[in-house]
């Protein structure tokens, strides 16, 4: 009985003008969005490979040099895309592609794509993940508002019911019906936009990438899942199908307009970012008089040449087996970059706490469940920007130690002259990123996915039951 | 002697369906005329076409000697119409609804002349300041013929009056029609209920498939007998 | 005409007045609107605070190098270690359309080096809060204010025929133009009203100048309210449902607002690649490292090209000196400047070619102009980006002598220094572009209502 019941909806959908013109839509917007998605993907992908083989060229085929020349001339880390980027754009188009990785000085990440753009940037991107997140839930509402509130209004209800079926019974066939209708659209493009994640890919395919694919897949039928219900609930409940679409209506703008908007300005007003600048200064003077203010800098590099005298038992720094100029800098590198770490963190804890008002409102607004879980699995969140940064920071740091090293021991005291030949910056591992894992992605962001499955989870249980108790006709 | 409410020739197809085939008609002032005929006869389409809710396909509609479909605005001041269904905004009172109907008509009653108007019409006097939302059918009715009657018009269009109206309800109206007749005005109204045209009516017509088949003066039959006659018409 | 025209308009006062939908539409649009306005001032607060306490930093730096350098110091010292700001004040408009001013710097940290590395230097700015954007009053009347109209307007007509209460009223001699216009016209006005309200209190809150710029605020809401009371118009003389005119109106709203200025977008990356930020940061290093490696003599002969003034100078003899180090970062920047200039150009390119094809998108349109009034679209962060480096040159101006004619550089001399502030400016010509583009759309609206109208069936039944 029910399978007949969801057989007439499915083909009273298919029959439906407006289902057939939005799906047209749809699947064509997600097609634009696909293609430029790769598009972009490649671009910045090259652009950024391109960079990063041209900086570490650039490195390795330095002549002969004093170290410390080279710990200034430095290096570059330029954030690879994420393969899976394309399908989310995430926060990519708003954080910095490129650090500048010198010694003594922690730089930003620079030239994000929004710096580089005007205003209209600011109303969005065309992307997969918009599509899914957005217009879909959009199109279930257009679909079903009047599944029931119709039936009511026209009294055929009235004889289902006469028919000995309860209402439990016609939701769950409306559900099964629509879901069907609805896969039609749905499957195809996910199927499209997983060829297209295959391609970008390089058709490789290992057990990370699977397993975040259908994660992907699985988060996005939750959410279409929880919009579904939620819809044919409303509709079940409301006795005029105008009223149902204006409470629909007003729900998908609350849920993806305004409150994402109003939770982000929120979370910037409770907790304030601090400047670059004044991070910079407090760093320096951190470092420059101790991380307790009463441990300078000259004091600290004289207690550790005193340190140093006395391991190799000689008077003066002269007489010491390594280069006490290199031993200082590393000192002072090792102390800075250590106040330097915890500045970062404390910057990358308010950028957390920032947007953990939103991520705490995604337990009342799947919407901003799913855009924090589909960040985190395509890798574009600013969870994966911070991991880029201390990647880079730690390279960095690796970086300036081992030519500090190099001036240690290869060189002599005050030796201003003395060159290193190349092989010592040919041998040297240039920078390479490795994304973390699915299960670190997720991690950070639990609140967000156990709020999917909340919604999902408390749909599925109760939505027979919350119709056959406050359905009326 | 001067037509009130004139039909020429009038028709009305929709796409190959012909709703109206040509009709001629002519109402004087306090003549009441009563169309018969089922569901999709085109009893409807004859008011929407003196109202000029819709336009004729051949011929015209004349009220007061003025074509409906050229002179859309001017023939509402000079005529009433009471749909079946009367539907008032239902967050104003009656005496807010009927203040906006005759004001719109052009009139500017004085508050115990509107007040008047609903009384006559038949309105508790309690309902009067109540919102229209929570009144009944015949409530509504009477607000809606308190509207006819502050407009003084010459022509009353009437849309299934009495279905849904209870039997006193029923009798109170009619006799309010004959009243209104006696004063001069005319009544056209489309009816399902051939005792109570018999009543009130000097004329009736027999509508079928979009055809007036049949016209009687109301003394010609008694009420069985017009059943009778209507019901053979129905069954060709 | 015109006493049935007052009378629908009171009719409509009685309604709205009893109709609570409409009320808590006008309050959640106020709501959101103070929230706006709270939340730009607040943000752009911050920024000024921000900005006022580079000073504290400013001075803080000053203070340490005279510690450092108890009584003179070498210039090229002074030039290596001590940072200035360029700053970019905020227009008294900014916090009503804070436009790209939350994404770009509002500081530049210079000190003597090679430019061009330090003017693409960036702030800390969360990524998602950049993502989500910000909730401005600009927010609320380019993306939520034709909600509102929309949500007042899509069952304008059909609300009455579903109801049933368009017979009885069209049985008066009303014609349905002057009913709609009526009801319109109540509407427009209703939003009006709410829009002086936001833009009185968005102006006396925040504090922006009441100059000129308040007509044109309130002259481009007007025609945008205008425009989107021209789709409404357009839709409900289709005379369909309800329901119909609810979608109809949201996917035009969603077209407009969301999938028109995004697709653009997107061309325009397409279309205007910019590659020259990468590029430039590359070469600026070769080209300034190599100054260590090149003969002294051959580094001073291309520099003096450019100061004559400093040709006999006293020679530099041994491995290091300031000037000579100085010298080749400015000829660095001078390699790279073609490059720069390419940079900026494509940058304004692209956002000029965004900017042309607004034109499709009303709401791209006018926050187009909403930030061209506040002062905070691209536009004023390459304006601020040019004075920076025009700073820059009068820094150098003011440490070459020093460092060229070895002079000493004494305490006093750290008050000499030039400081830097620019003040962001109303874009005038974008405004007036953006103002007829506005105008044009309206038109074409109202003409595209008035062309359906013409088409459609004209009979009520």
């Amino acid at each position: 009985m029910i399978k007949t019941l969801a057989q007439k909806e499915l083909v009273s959908a298919r029959r439906d003008k407006r289902f057939v013109l939005l799906g047209a839509i749809i699947v064509l917007l997600l097609a634009v969005a696909a293609v430029s998605g790769v598009v972009s993907y490649n671009q910045l992908s090259a652009e950024r490979n391109l960079a990063q083989h041209a900086a570490d060229h650039d490195f390795k085929s330095q002549p002969s040099r004093h170290p410390h020349r080279m710990a200034h001339y430095g290096s570059y880390a330029f954030r690879p895309k994420s393969s899976l980027s394309f399908f989310d754009f995430g926060l990519d188009t708003y954080t910095g592609t490129m650090v500048y990785l010198e010694a003594h000085q922690q730089n930003s990440a620079n030239f994000s794509a929004v710096q580089q753009s005007g205003g209209l940037l600011r109303f969005g991107e065309m992307t997969v993940a918009f599509v899914l997140q957005w217009l879909i839930p959009l199109l279930i509402i257009f679909l079903t508002f009047n599944t029931f509130t119709q039936e009511k209004e026209q009294e055929t209800l009235k004889v289902l019911l006469s028919q000995g079926l309860t209402v439990a019974q016609i939701a769950n066939a409306k559900l099964q019906g629509y879901a069907k209708a609805l896969s039609l659209i749905i499957l195809p493009a996910l199927l499209v936009a997983s060829l297209f994640l295959l391609l970008a890919n390089g058709l490789s395919i290992d057990a990370g990438f699977l397993l975040r694919l259908l994660l992907f897949l699985t988060a996005y039928l939750v959410y279409f899942f929880i919009f579904l219900a939620g819809s044919i609930l409303i509709s079940a409940l409301n006795q005029h199908s105008r009223s149902a679409l204006l409470l629909l209506l007003g729900i998908w703008i609350t849920a993806c307009v305004i409150m994402p908007k109003v939770t982000a300005n929120l979370g910037s007003l409770l907790y304030q970012t601090p400047s670059k600048a004044e991070m910079d200064a407090t760093v320096h003077h951190a470092a420059s008089h101790g991380m307790n203010g009463h441990d300078p800098q000259d004091k600290r590099t004289a207690a550790f040449t005193k340190a140093l005298l006395a391991k190799y038992k000689v008077d003066s720094v002269s007489q010491l087996p390594v280069n006490v100029d290199g031993l200082v800098m590393a000192e002072g590198e090792a102390y800075s970059s250590k106040v330097y770490a915890q500045e970062f963190d404390k910057l990358a804890n308010t950028y957390h706490q920032q947007s953990n008002v939103s991520e705490w409102a995604g337990l009342l607004n799947p919407y901003l469940a799913i855009r924090y879980t589909s960040m985190a699995l395509a890798g574009t969140d600013a969870a994966h920007y911070v991991h880029f940064l201390k990647a880079a920071e730690d390279y960095r740091y690796r970086l300036a130690q081992h030519l500090n090293h190099l001036q240690a021991t290869k060189l002599k005291y005050h030796d201003k002259e003395t060159r290193l030949d190349n092989s010592h910056w040919k041998n040297y591992p240039a920078f390479s990123y490795r994304e973390p894992s699915v299960g670190w992605a997720l991690g950070s962001h639990l609140v967000s996915v156990v709020a999917l499955l909340l919604w999902g989870g408390l749909l599925y249980f109760f939505f027979t039951r919350l119709i056959t108790r406050y359905f009326t006709l | 002697m001067a037509f009130v409410l004139e039909a020429k020739n009038l028709s009305k197809n929709y796409q190959e369906k012909q709703a109206l085939k040509p009709l001629n008609l002519q109402l004087q002032p306090g003549e009441i005329y009563s169309l018969l005929g089922p569901n999709g006869a085109g009893k409807s389409t004859t008011i929407n076409l003196f109202l000029g809710f819709i336009e004729p396909t051949g011929g015209m509609a004349l009220i007061n000697n003025l074509e409906v479909a050229k002179h859309p605005v001017e023939i509402k001041k000079h005529l009433a119409y009471i749909p079946e269904q009367v539907v008032l905004y239902p967050n104003l009172s009656g005496f807010e609804n009927l203040s906006l109907l005759s004001s719109l008509a052009g009139f500017d009653y004085r508050a115990d002349t509107l007040n008047d108007f609903l009384i006559r019409s038949g309105l508790p006097s309690e309902a009067i300041n109540k919102r229209t939302g929570a009144y009944s059918k015949g409530m509504r009715q009477k607000v809606g013929i308190a509207a006819a009657l502050a407009k003084r018009a010459k022509v009353l269009l009437l849309d299934e009056p009495t279905s849904g109206l209870d039997p006193k309800a029923s009798n109170e109206f009619s006799e309010l029609l004959l009243q209104l007749s006696a004063e001069g005005t005319a009544v056209f109204m489309a009816t399902h209920d051939i005792f109570r045209a018999r009543e009130v009516s000097s004329r009736i017509g027999i509508m079928k498939a979009g055809e007036l088949v049949h016209e009687l003066s109301s003394g010609e039959l008694d009420a069985y007998e017009l059943e009778k006659l209507y019901l053979n018409y129905m069954h060709d | 005409m015109k006493k049935a025209l007052r009378t629908l308009l009171y009719a409509e006062w009685l309604n709205f007045k009893t109709e609570r939908s409409l009320l808590l539409f006008a309050l959640l649009i106020l709501m959101a609107g103070g929230y706006g306005i709270y939340s730009g001032h607040a943000e752009i607060q911050r920024q000024r605070a921000k900005i006022e306490h580079l000073d504290h930093l400013y001075q803080e730096n000053i203070a340490e190098l005279k510690t450092k350098y108890a009584d003179t110091a070498d210039a090229g010292d002074i030039g290596y270690y001590h940072a200035t700001f360029a700053r970019h004040m905020p227009d008294s408009w900014a916090a009503l359309s804070i436009g790209q001013r939350d994404a770009n710097p509002y500081y530049i940290k210079l000190r003597l080096l090679a430019v061009h590395n330090q003017l693409c230097s960036s702030e800390n700015t969360n990524p998602d809060k950049l993502a989500t954007g910000s909730f401005d009053l600009a927010f609320v009347l380019v993306f939520l204010l034709p909600l509102f109209i929309v949500a007042i307007c899509f069952n304008l007509f059909s609300a009455e025929k579903e109801r049933g209460t368009l017979a009885l009223v069209l049985s008066q001699p009303v014609s349905l133009s002057t009913f709609l216009l009526c009801k319109l016209l109540f509407r427009f006005g209703l939003v009006m009203l709410l829009v002086v309200l936001l833009t009185a209190a968005g102006i006396l809150f925040t504090g922006a100048q009441p100059d000129g710029r308040v007509w044109v605020w309130l002259g481009a809401t007007t025609l945008y309210c205008l425009f989107w009371f021209g789709v409404c118009y357009a839709v409900i003389v289709l005379k369909k449902s309800s329901a119909f005119n609810a979608i109809c109106l949201l996917g035009v709203w969603l077209l407009l607002t969301i999938i028109l200025p995004v697709i653009i977008n997107v061309a325009s990356q397409i279309k205007q690649p910019v590659t020259e930020g990468l590029a430039l940061t590359l070469k600026q290093r070769e080209q300034v490292h190599a100054g260590w490696d090149k003969p002294k003599d051959e580094t001073f002969k291309r520099f003096f090209a450019h100061y004559p003034q400093y040709r006999n100078t006293s020679p530099v003899t041994g491995r290091f000196a300031w000037k000579w180090y100085f010298a080749f970062q400015e000829l660095g920047d001078r390699s790279v400047e073609s490059l720069y200039q390419t940079y900026l150009s494509k940058l304004q390119s692209r956002a000029d070619w965004a900017n042309r094809f607004s034109v499709v998108s009303a709401p791209a349109t006018f926050q187009v102009l909403l930030n061209a009034v506040g002062g905070t679209d691209l536009q004023a962060h390459l304006a601020f980006v040019k004075s920076a480096r025009q700073f820059h040159h009068r820094l150098k101006a003011y440490y070459y002598p020093f460092l060229f004619n070895d002079q000493p550089f004494r305490h006093a001399d750290y008050n000499g220094e030039p400081r830097h502030v620019y003040q962001a400016k109303p874009d005038k010509a974008a405004i007036s572009m953006a103002l007829l583009t506005l105008a044009i759309s309206t038109a074409f609206v109202f003409a595209l209502a008035f062309v359906i109208q013409l088409f459609t069936n004209p009979e009520l039944k």
